[in-house]
């Protein structure tokens, strides 16, 4: 967990806009909103 | 200083603590002594001292990520406040201090729906479990490189 509004470079860094944002390796994928588990396996394969 | 947590509120986290931990759980809080650097810093140690004291399964151990670089490094911490949320004991050894880092961070302070998180946070790490599904659990054990995951919230 990140506070967004605490680290406002890192937020930027990773463009997060709405949350919850789920950035993953450093922005090489995102999910925005709540994450099923299925799903957010799905978006690591990507990025595997 | 003042209270953060109100009894009410204690008290529904004792019940939850009571009925849901199980094995031993040590938080490590990384902070920062100079307030200019983290202004967050004394309410995050604050709010977790608070919770920790609910329950004598909790262990805190604090730390500055100055003078204690070494720990802070270990953990791969760089920023304050940082939470980080281990297992203590090793199997079969539940009166060890052994600490193990199953990953999980907290980043900055933890209050709103943030709270309810790390309440979570602290009940899944002591059951040991993941709670994940086989499939889940069997991609993530054939793993090969890091992820690193990064959820970004807000208090409300």
């Amino acid at each position: 967990m990140v506070e967004a509004m605490e680290f406002p470079e890192l937020s930027n860094r990773f463009n997060v806009g709405g949350v919850p944002q789920t950035t993953i390796n450093a922005g090489a994928g995102t999910l925005v909103g709540a994450a099923p588990e299925e799903y957010l396996v799905a978006e690591i394969i990507k990025v595997l | 200083m003042p209270k953060l947590l109100t009894d009410s509120i204690l008290q529904q986290v004792k019940e939850v603590f009571d009925a849901q931990l199980n094995q031993p759980v040590e938080v490590l809080f990384f902070g920062a002594k100079n307030e200019e650097n983290c202004i967050y810093c004394a309410d995050t140690r604050q709010l977790v001292e608070e919770v920790v004291a609910i329950s004598d399964k909790l262990h805190l151990s604090a730390y500055d990520l100055d003078e204690n670089a070494q720990t802070a490094q270990t953990y791969h911490v760089d920023k304050t406040p940082t939470l980080v949320i281990t297992a203590r004991g090793g199997d079969g050894s539940p009166d060890g201090d052994t600490l193990t880092d199953y990953g999980v961070r907290y980043v900055g302070l933890p209050s709103g729906h943030e709270f309810s998180s790390l309440i979570h946070s602290l009940i899944l790490v002591s059951g040991r479990d993941s709670g994940l599904n086989p499939q889940t659990r069997q991609f993530l054990r054939e793993l090969t490189k890091p992820i690193h995951l990064q959820v970004f919230v807000t208090p409300t």
